[in-house]
């Protein structure tokens, strides 16, 4: 849900995340970004939505060109290019915390001198990186190969065949990874894919041909076309050879074939040839000269990435910090569960007294570390967890192949021996489970 | 041969009349119908050589200044094994002024993707497909209906030609105007291969080679090859083309003439054929077209002995030899078996082999036919040393064939279950009696 926070009507926030709500975009604008998770152009019109977003993507500003961008959900229109999609209440806070998790873990500036590739080509990789995409060619009736890199048309390279180029040198350094996504046909003549294909003679090469069904009429072996057999009186077909009606299909007679004639040359045929027409310089292809062209869309390589994070070989990507509150998880998780059949529980771990006797309360608190992070390997993520005092409360959702009850079963059994290794002794493990949206508790 | 003075003896004791009454089939139907007259007839068309020579050459003359377009047509099923050798047989063709339509009757092999290769490269001027499969009639009937030329030529796909085949066949057109159908002179490819083509080839020697220049000679030809054969395009659009077969060459040869046209041969126009190289396979083909005389002739061109205003005597005679020497002289050869065993049962040691000593003769004598009209004597001489088999293949194999095969049509119309004819088809034409 949106709420609105400040005095400002244009910024709201969500399961604690900042939306600032655009209509148009104005240089002024950008001062008022800080601490800004993602944007929503509130607008219909296609035009300043597209304009918006790529004044959005062009900025200067690399953290403010890599925002998230949604459109208002009362959009109805096109697919937006550029954009992560129609705001949709927790699938776009989701969104908007994945992007800025995966963001997080840019920890250096970007170095053109050192790259091997410009600050364009890395942006549009940071952006498809950051959302986890490819850098997927869009179809578009303006480019001559009929499809676009879209994040690069924003970054001003405006020809196709330049993108191709650069993606493709990427590819050939292993930064990338092509995955083809479609052939295109291209005119023999000026390499354009708006190709109009027509049937034509393959004697004179005229388009005015017409096809017709060939009749066979069975009792006596005729055989010809089918407007020989209708007649305007009569109300069945009827053989010009023995003049018979023939009714039924199949049974007095079929259609084995049908011919074309040309109404230029006279000739007729079975097979008429396919010529694809260029829209651009009206040149006639044959299907056999024309150049098939392989459009592919691009995925970073673990060397790409490693290019892309700025990152030595040898040393692993460190975790981030970033840690969402868990009530902010629980109430994601209500939202979720009023619109779903699955539902997630809300469990309570806690355990008898005899921690609180022989324990010292720093070591009490490690050990209840200890027992979230055997707790977290069944849980969807970190986030899910969290310790109170002398509990730990953490969220689990619905499996097909073990239930609720069976993974607390195992969660106890692994705390026991971790206990046992750590105490040489047994506790005995409470559970408390709880229907998430039931749960008014406070998580201490 | 320690019975062959016996064996001597017994013919010169027993006298002319006797031996003609034993051998009564033999001399009034076989010797008389296919030596006598045959050699006459081949007598007076030698005689008239330079003469027949003089008006080929004008008919060839006239032939060439009208340069008639020719549409050649090809209907079959699964042939496309021999479409490049029959594009490239028609290519060597003296006369070129043709379109070649080759119809793929639903074929379930490679002859689509052959024959759209070869229409694609040239070879075929049209090549159409039907993706069900409709019959050979039906097929020749699609290229007629796209057809083009003056004249029509229909070819078997698995034939190749002399290099003068197609203007042979089209120079009868222009002997005499009322010449509207035309027969190529079909012989048999691979002859050595074994011993059922060489048998073959010598019997289509002597049938079609020879025996239809005598019935064109006598006005009485009845049957244009199915696998090389001309028709003027009007004639035969006329008539409606093809009808259902099998014998869809005799019947549209018959039909032809009903319309009150001359049919010849040329013996002139050589074309080479496959035939059968087993005796099982023989035996079905042979079977098929037997089995065409008695639906055809008998059946759906009995009108021709109907005295009306289409009758004509050259009609008349040429059925009634066909139906005579096949059907009718089929039944007498069982009587005349009976006949033998019943009243010379005790001289069947010496009657047999005179019967087969008999035959034989006359077999070489007609080798020597052959070699004096074949343009390729040797070949034809190479076939001698079987000659002597023809009284067993003819005279009991294909007469056994032959007698099963009347029996079958004239009492069950086992032709319309013949699966060389679509079910549909085949149930159709039954059920309108075609």
């Amino acid at each position: 849900m949106l709420h609105k926070l400040n005095k400002e009507p244009n910024i709201i926030s969500s399961n604690n995340l900042q939306y600032i709500l655009l209509e148009y975009w104005s240089e002024e604008i950008s001062q008022k970004l800080d601490g800004i998770d993602a944007i929503i152009i509130n607008q219909q019109n296609q035009w300043l939505i597209d304009n918006t977003i790529e004044a959005i993507r062009d900025h200067s500003n690399l953290k403010i060109s890599l925002l998230p961008i949604f459109i208002n959900d009362a959009y109805i229109g096109n697919e937006i290019i550029n954009s992560d999609g129609t705001y949709k209440d927790i699938i776009s806070d989701q969104l908007v915390i994945k992007i800025k998790h995966k963001l997080s873990k840019i920890t250096s500036t970007f170095n053109e001198k050192n790259a091997t590739y410009d600050i364009d080509t890395y942006r549009v990789l940071l952006h498809a990186w950051s959302r986890n995409k490819s850098v997927k060619p869009k179809k578009s009736k303006k480019e001559t190969l009929g499809y676009v890199y879209p994040y690069f048309k924003v970054k001003k390279v405006k020809s196709i065949l330049k993108q191709l180029q650069i993606l493709n040198n990427l590819s050939s350094v292993g930064l990338l990874e092509q995955i083809l996504q479609d052939k295109v046909q291209l005119c023999a003549n000026c390499n354009d894919s708006f190709l109009i294909y027509k049937e034509t003679c393959p004697h004179c090469h005229s388009i005015a041909i017409k096809s017709e069904d060939v009749i066979h009429h069975f009792s006596c072996a005729h055989i010809g076309k089918e407007s020989t057999f209708k007649h305007e009186n009569r109300e069945y077909l009827n053989c010009p050879k023995c003049d018979k009606d023939l009714r039924h299909i199949g049974i007095d007679y079929d259609k084995p074939s049908s011919v074309f004639n040309c109404l230029d040359c006279n000739k007729n045929f079975q097979n008429a040839s396919i010529i694809a027409e260029c829209h651009s310089c009206d040149h006639k292809n044959t299907l056999d000269s024309l150049h098939e062209f392989p459009i592919y869309k691009y995925n970073l390589t673990e060397k790409g990435e490693r290019k892309l994070l700025n990152k030595d070989k040898n040393k692993e990507i460190k975790e981030t910090n970033i840690t969402i509150p868990f009530e902010t998880i629980v109430t994601m998780e209500r939202n979720r569960n009023l619109n779903s059949i699955y539902h997630t529980k809300l469990i309570k771990l806690y355990s008898s007294k005899l921690f609180s006797k022989v324990l010292g309360h720093k070591f009490k608190k490690t050990l209840w570390k200890e027992i979230e992070q055997v707790i977290q390997e069944y849980t969807i993520s970190k986030n899910h967890t969290h310790t109170g005092e002398a509990c730990v409360y953490f969220l689990l959702g619905p499996k097909k192949t073990l239930s609720v009850e069976e993974r607390c079963k195992t969660i106890i059994v692994q705390i026991n021996k971790l206990i046992e290794h750590n105490l040489k002794t047994t506790a005995k493990i409470h559970i408390d489970t709880y229907n998430i949206e039931e749960y008014n508790g406070t998580f201490t | 041969m320690e019975h062959l003075p016996e064996y001597i003896n017994y013919w010169n004791e027993v006298g002319l009349s006797k031996f003609i009454r034993v051998f009564w089939y033999f001399v009034v139907f076989e010797l008389f119908r296919y030596i006598v007259i045959d050699f006459i007839i081949l007598f007076l068309f030698t005689r008239n050589k330079e003469k027949r020579a003089k008006k080929w050459q004008q008919a060839r003359t006239l032939l060439l200044l009208d340069n008639p377009f020719v549409s050649v047509i090809v209907p079959g099923k699964n042939e496309g094994k021999h479409l490049f050798k029959l594009t490239t047989s028609l290519q060597e063709q003296s006369y070129q002024n043709f379109e070649l339509i080759i119809v793929d009757d639903g074929s379930d092999d490679q002859t689509e993707l052959i024959g759209k290769s070869l229409e694609k490269n040239g070879k075929i001027d049209l090549f159409l497909r039907n993706e069900q499969r409709g019959g050979k009639a039906s097929a020749a009937n699609l290229a007629l209906q796209f057809s083009k030329g003056k004249y029509i030529v229909h070819l078997d796909a698995d034939c190749s030609f002399d290099c003068d085949a197609i203007e042979n066949i089209l120079i009868p057109f222009y002997l005499d105007t009322k010449i509207k159908a035309v027969g190529g002179n079909v012989k048999v490819r691979d002859y050595e291969g074994n011993l059922c083509s060489t048998l073959q080839a010598i019997e289509y020697l002597k049938t079609v080679s020879v025996g239809r220049i005598v019935t064109s000679y006598l006005g009485i030809y009845k049957i244009i090859s199915g696998a090389f054969g001309a028709f003027e395009a009007k004639a035969i659009h006329a008539i409606k083309g093809w009808d259902i077969g099998p014998g869809l060459d005799g019947d549209i040869t018959v039909k032809i003439r009903k319309s009150g046209h001359k049919v010849v041969f040329s013996h002139k126009a050589i074309g080479f054929t496959s035939v059968p190289n087993t005796f099982k396979k023989l035996t079905k083909q042979r079977l098929r077209w037997d089995k065409s005389i008695v639906r055809f002739r008998m059946r759906k061109h009995i009108d021709v002995f109907h005295p009306n205003a289409n009758f004509r005597w050259t009609n008349f005679f040429a059925i009634s030899e066909n139906l005579f020497y096949n059907i009718v002289l089929n039944i007498c050869w069982w009587l005349y078996i009976i006949d033998i065993i019943y009243n010379y049962n005790s001289s069947l040691k010496f009657i047999i082999p005179m019967n087969l000593t008999l035959y034989i003769v006359c077999n070489y004598a007609q080798m020597i036919a052959i070699n004096c009209f074949s343009e390729r004597k040797k070949e034809a001489t190479r076939l001698w040393k079987f000659a002597w088999l023809m009284p067993i293949y003819t005279g009991l194999y294909l007469r056994l064939v032959r007698s099963y095969a009347y029996f079958r049509e004239y009492f069950f119309k086992a032709s319309y279950e013949d699966l060389w004819n679509p079910t549909k088809s085949s149930r159709k034409a039954r059920e309108f009696g075609m």
